[in-house]
């Protein structure tokens, strides 16, 4: 009988080798009338949304001048698509809010009850009653 | 309307989470053949006093944010308790020198527990007081788990 390899398919985590932020695009949306845009406007006027271009490098950001409400959109890795309103927020509130969904993965939101999550295999396997010693066995 | 796009490597930062003190470093060779190059090990690491058992290419996910951490920064780990093979267990529970081994883990994710909210009422009084909850997360991807 041939000797075969056993298959094994490669799972892709980000970050094991190397790392790509999941954040690839940003739109911000905003109105250069409405009353709503105005913290908008001012991190325009002001210079800091290029400040926190430039520290972000990897992503691409997208400014559209449109009718309504103020809203930022974030493009991720998996297709996803958050649309954030930032209507009546002041500059350093949207800029918290740039940040905070910059950073994450555009997966649904999870509370995860574990503490480690694992593909790996277990180091020291797992415990089998029928490989004890004979005498350590447990008797009925 | 302008597009901007930006092109370069990501910023990365070590910093430490705890440092332990000098202690001498112990003799793992057992350890090493054991786990044929770092292959078949594991550790259990300390953060902030809670104990996490894990291997290469596990997932840590922190239910708080991890001050001064930003996606992509890169974490020495320097409070481990146990490290193991399949036949050997080193443990020390005061922490591990930090010359015998070398784990790292970066921040792949910071994001939040979905929107509940919790309703606090008070004796007597019929009015309930509405509290928002959305704690944040943290995920941390573990890339080196070797001993040196």
């Amino acid at each position: 009988m041939p000797v075969k390899a056993i298959p094994k398919v490669s799972v892709a985590r980000n970050g094991l080798g190397s790392y790509i932020v999941p954040c690839h695009k940003i739109r911000v949306n905003y109105c250069n009338w409405g009353g709503s845009s105005k913290g908008v406007r001012e991190i325009l006027k002001s210079g800091e949304l290029n400040q926190l271009g430039l520290t972000k490098k990897s992503i691409f950001f997208e400014v559209v001048k449109r009718q309504g409400h103020p809203s930022v959109e974030f493009y991720y890795n998996n297709d996803s698509v958050k649309d954030i309103p930032v209507k009546n927020m002041e500059a350093s509130d949207v800029l918290k809010k740039i940040n905070q969904f910059s950073q994450a993965s555009g997966a649904e939101l999870f509370k995860w009850n574990h503490k480690v999550l694992s593909t790996n295999e277990s180091v020291r396997g797992i415990w089998s009653p029928m490989h004890v010693a004979k005498n350590d066995r447990h008797k009925i | 309307m302008f597009a901007r796009t930006f092109q370069g490597a990501l910023s990365l930062s070590s910093r430490r989470l705890a440092s332990t003190s000098a202690k001498i470093v112990p003799d793992l060779v057992p350890l090493k053949l054991d786990s044929i190059g770092s292959q078949s090990l594991y550790s259990v690491i300390s953060i902030y006093n809670k104990k996490y058992l894990v291997t290469k290419g596990d997932k840590i996910i922190l239910p708080f944010k991890l001050k001064d951490a930003e996606v992509g920064d890169s974490l020495i780990f320097n409070q481990v308790l146990t490290l193991g093979s399949p036949q050997y267990t080193y443990h020390d529970a005061k922490g591990i020198p930090q010359e015998a081994y070398n784990i790292q883990a970066k921040v792949v994710e910071i994001t939040r527990e979905p929107y509940y909210e919790v309703i606090r009422k008070k004796q007597r009084c019929r009015r309930g007081k509405t509290i928002p909850v959305e704690p944040y997360q943290t995920h941390l991807m573990i890339n080196e788990l070797k001993l040196t």
